[in-house]
């Protein structure tokens, strides 16, 4: 799948919630778009990831 | 005194935004305390380090968060970014920057109309920074803008009030709060615009490449604080062509 621009291999049926702990980010800080939708934080226990999807996670840094 | 800001029904006693950029985290606090700040602005970017430390840590309790769509090229990414900043749960503000110029910074005031009007309809408290056209401020107040943000000279600069005259065309005709942000270096300028009855001034650059970051907040705010104190006495009369005795006319010590 393409995660934040980089192309990566997951295991198919992956949680997004799953994904993103297992990289160690704090859900709660973050916010994720799938396939051009923004997801509800919510829902990502739930949603089940492939390797054809697209996905961003965003946070927020210093900037002006 | 009850001379509060008020934008998007928000009510805030501080009249100086800080731009959180280009400080350490450590930084970003002491700065946010001794500019007596309430307001701060915030880039959303993609989250590449799991587990390293978090700006939102050290935003103090009670601070408004204003997610700017800094990396926007036009509405579309603008409005896409804004939906992000939203998602991650800090609030409705949103500061529109639409950039497409690398050299000068300049924004899109075209593009930032179309996003201004996309997002005002999704319940989104707008500020759009612009470059200080009175036209394309009506548009986008007219298009739901709670206030409106134009340049003083481009971003990171410190050049001052290169816009002055232009800005204070916004001042007398526009409604809304008028924040002037990008460009100023100087608690002087900043004093300036408030004298001129501008509404607010967002800084970002001038603090962080000050050698004292921490007093150059303080001084900001002081500075901030005594121009609008100084607009609300009313400004004394300038005398173009000629002087006027401060002292009486009578009563010289001669003949």
């Amino acid at each position: 799948m393409t995660l934040n621009g980089k192309t990566t291999e997951i295991k198919e049926g992956t949680s997004v919630h799953d994904l993103l702990t297992e990289k160690g980010y704090k859900i709660d800080i973050i916010a994720v778009e799938l396939n051009g939708e923004i997801l509800d934080r919510n829902a990502l226990k739930e949603i089940q990831l492939k390797n054809s999807d697209t996905m961003e996670f965003v946070m927020f840094m210093g900037g002006g | 005194m009850n001379d509060k800001l008020i934008i998007g029904g928000h009510e805030f006693n501080s009249r100086f935004i800080l731009g959180s950029g280009k400080f350490s985290l450590e930084k970003t606090n002491e700065v946010i305390k001794n500019g007596g700040v309430e307001i701060a602005t915030l880039a959303l970017r993609r989250a590449n380090e799991g587990g390293s430390e978090n700006i939102l840590d050290y935003m103090p309790e009670g601070i408004t968060l204003l997610p700017n769509t800094s990396g926007a090229r036009n509405a579309e990414e603008a409005v896409r970014i804004a939906r992000l900043a939203r998602a991650v749960g800090c609030g409705d503000f949103v500061k529109i920057e639409v950039v497409h110029d690398s050299k000068y910074l300049l924004p899109d005031n075209y593009e930032t109309v179309k996003a201004t009007e996309i997002l005002a309809k999704e319940g989104f408290i707008v500020m759009p920074y612009m470059y200080p056209d009175l036209n394309a401020a009506r548009d986008m107040v007219n298009a739901g803008a709670a206030a409106v943000m134009p340049l003083a000279a481009p971003i990171g600069s410190n050049k001052g009030l290169a816009t002055k005259d232009f800005i204070k065309i916004l001042v007398d005709e526009i409604d809304v709060p008028i924040i002037v942000d990008a460009g100023i270096g100087r608690p002087s300028q900043a004093c300036e615009a408030m004298e001129m009855g501008v509404d607010a001034i967002m800084a970002n650059t001038a603090v962080a490449t000050a050698a004292d970051v921490g007093k150059m907040a303080t001084a900001f705010r002081l500075a901030i604080e005594a121009g609008r104190l100084a607009y609300l006495a009313g400004l004394g009369r300038v005398l173009e062509y000629k002087g006027e005795a401060s002292s009486p006319l009578t009563g010289f010590l001669r003949d």
